[in-house]
């Protein structure tokens, strides 16, 4: 599992959505963490770990894996970034004939 | 009468050839896997058919315990359909859709979620639910 810089994230992120167009599955994990780099005991304490409360973990793969962390001081640079990449990568999915497609393509700019 | 136990069938049989395969003590099993999913008294894998009933559900979800919860996204372009997963790993809520004004939808709740990750605990982000 490679962890990246957010900005690399991204780019590497929109590599293998590009690799899957013609088959295979990109799968995007999102989880609350709290900054532990050492997996928790079984006996014993942790030992003085601080929880922080402020990240969380980005997970990319289709069968390589990449990953990132973020916190809240990048939150709103990665998020747009972020937004526009999937908007613009899950463009596959079927459009309806009917009125919603005026919504959609002002959705799409 | 209201049967106290509904057992998750499927996952007893799994559960049955694994420990068979493994050699694994059968009251152990029995005791740490089964009994979580032996008294849930419905389905843990809810596929919601639409967008407000998942949403919602899965806000709560997280929001029970934020630490424990993921979010999963699924794309396959080839098949022109996109899965949203929410679970805690007792729950999973999915929602499955081939339709592309979904996809703003589910990315909005993404971000939405990322966002209420990475708040304080102190000021927390109010989720909109459409």
């Amino acid at each position: 599992m490679v962890l990246l810089e957010s900005e690399q994230f991204l780019m590497e992120l929109t590599r293998l959505f590009q690799k899957c167009r013609l088959s295979g599955s990109v799968f995007i994990t999102l989880k609350k963490y709290d900054g532990r780099t050492k997996p928790i005991p079984r006996k014993g304490s942790a030992e003085g770990f601080e929880p922080s409360d402020n990240k969380c973990l980005l997970r990319a793969t289709d069968r390589k894996k990449i990953s990132t962390v973020v916190s809240s001081k990048e939150v709103n640079k990665f998020q747009m970034a972020y937004s526009n990449l999937l908007r613009a990568n899950m463009d596959g999915l079927k459009k309806r004939d009917n009125k919603s497609k005026s919504k959609k393509s002002k959705a799409a700019q | 009468a209201v049967r106290a136990v509904q057992w998750n069938e499927a996952l007893v049989r799994r559960g049955a050839t694994i420990v068979e395969r493994l050699g694994l003590c059968r009251s152990r099993w029995l005791r740490e896997l089964c009994l979580p999913f032996l008294f849930c008294r419905g389905p843990t894998m809810p596929q919601y058919q639409t967008w407000e009933e998942f949403s919602r559900a899965a806000e709560k979800l997280y929001l029970a315990d934020p630490m424990k919860a993921r979010v999963v996204l699924k794309y396959r372009h080839s098949d022109g359909s996109l899965c949203i997963k929410v679970t805690d790993d007792l729950v999973c809520l999915v929602y499955r859709t081939d339709q592309a004004q979904d996809v703003k939808k589910i990315e909005k709740f993404h971000s939405q979620l990322m966002r209420l990750m990475v708040a304080k605990e102190s000021r927390s982000v109010a989720m909109e639910t459409d």
